[in-house]
């Protein structure tokens, strides 16, 4: 199986199309999986406004000044939920990486450890996480096993 | 063990040991005088105190480095006073190496983060040796302290006045991308030794810099198209050996 991008600069939404000669078991369980994953959605507030995201979209939550927010490549929101109910509720994908951040491993491109720490760079996106020792092999971990 | 709890213990063994040189001082008054324990004056008592009172709260953070300097200065007081022997300037260095050695050896620390308003919450960062944030109400003041830490910071105010950010030895990433500044006017103070700091705002800020780089670099740069009403930051900034990034987004 051939597995490839295009990119569509007029299309208004993404779309995820898998072209076969029939439906087998296999196409069948990518397809589940794909919907699945695209179907979760979070409700987060940009000042008055109720904004639905694909949690896929989201890199990263962190707490700051008692709120939780969810950051984007665009921006950040306000979620309204804990970090721990969102680490109870959320897909697999989402790892703690400090007692204040709770990251989209699907988005990490980068783990830069320095003397001083360690931080996460994301898919083209300037935003930077950064790791706690507590955390950091169990992310590792996780990330490792995605791979 | 709860707080109450905790500080009953505290309390218990701070009013024990006040006793105890007392007892001494009945016991054997040829050689316990109380107020000429080990020879200190009362101004010096007084310093100890405070000393041992930065020790306590350092050590209590696990700033190692705070700590073991200031439980250095008391050993420093005591046996002067008592003549055991003269501290020379060999002797700080030396107090200053083995406090630095330690932090370094024992790396990571609870840290307290502190809001402004009642009450306190823990962070741990892990390899955070000292931070400290107050954030204001409205977020109209948010003020970051780091030593020896490394620091990532995303500020969510919509009414910021004043930034100010003081870092010892410490990488800090602050990001005002989503900020708004109150009345389209905000001040940044900056205060770095020994760090390097990277400050990501909106593209359409405007930026002031006043920088005082002692063997240090300040990039800020202004692109075109700005315009009288967009809001501005004035950068008030104290560099020593230390870099500074404004980062446009």
């Amino acid at each position: 199986m051939q597995v490839e991008f295009k990119q569509d600069k007029q299309l208004k939404e993404d779309q995820l199309i898998i072209k076969a000669k029939k439906l087998t078991p296999e196409i069948e369980a990518a397809l589940a999986f794909f919907e699945e994953k695209l179907a979760q959605k979070i409700t987060v507030y940009q000042g008055s406004d109720e904004i639905i995201l694909p949690l896929t979209s989201i890199l990263f939550f962190e707490t700051s000044d008692r709120h939780v927010w969810a950051h984007d490549r665009e921006g950040s929101y306000l979620v309204k939920q804990t970090l721990r109910q969102l680490e109870a509720s959320l897909l697999s994908d989402f790892d703690r990486a400090s007692k204040s951040a709770l990251v989209n491993c699907r988005q990490i491109n980068a783990v830069k450890r320095s003397i001083t720490g360690c931080e996460l760079g994301f898919t083209a996106s300037y935003k930077k996480v950064f790791v706690s020792r507590r955390y950091y092999q169990t992310l590792i971990s996780h990330l490792h096993e995605m791979r | 063990m709860n707080n109450n709890r905790k500080s009953a213990v505290r309390w218990g063994l701070i009013l024990i040991a006040i006793a105890i040189p007392l007892i001494l001082s009945q016991l054997f008054p040829d050689y316990f005088t109380l107020f000429k324990l080990f020879n200190l004056s009362w101004g010096q008592v007084f310093w100890v105190l405070l000393l041992a009172w930065i020790a306590w709260t350092s050590f209590k953070n696990r700033v190692l480095f705070f700590g073991i300097f200031t439980s250095g200065l008391i050993v420093k007081t005591i046996s002067e006073a008592s003549h055991f022997f003269k501290w020379t300037g060999y002797m700080y260095l030396a107090l200053f190496l083995i406090a630095l050695g330690c932090q370094l050896l024992a790396g990571g620390s609870q840290l307290e983060v502190k809001m402004n308003v009642k009450t306190g919450k823990k962070d741990d960062d892990g390899t955070s040796l000292s931070y400290r944030e107050s954030i204001g109400e409205n977020g109209e003041k948010v003020s970051i302290e780091s030593v020896f830490s490394k620091c990532v910071r995303y500020v969510h105010s919509q009414a910021l006045r004043k930034l100010s950010i003081s870092t010892v030895m410490s990488p800090v990433t602050i990001y005002l991308d989503q900020t708004q500044l109150k009345d389209g006017r905000g001040k940044l103070d900056l205060d770095a030794v020994f760090s390097k700091v990277d400050i990501y705002i909106p593209r359409e800020w405007e930026v002031q810099a006043d920088a005082s780089p002692v063997f240090s670099r300040f990039t800020a740069l202004n692109p075109s198209g700005l315009t009288a009403d967009s809001p501005l930051l004035k950068i008030d900034a104290d560099l020593v050996f230390s870099q500074v990034t404004i980062h446009r987004v």
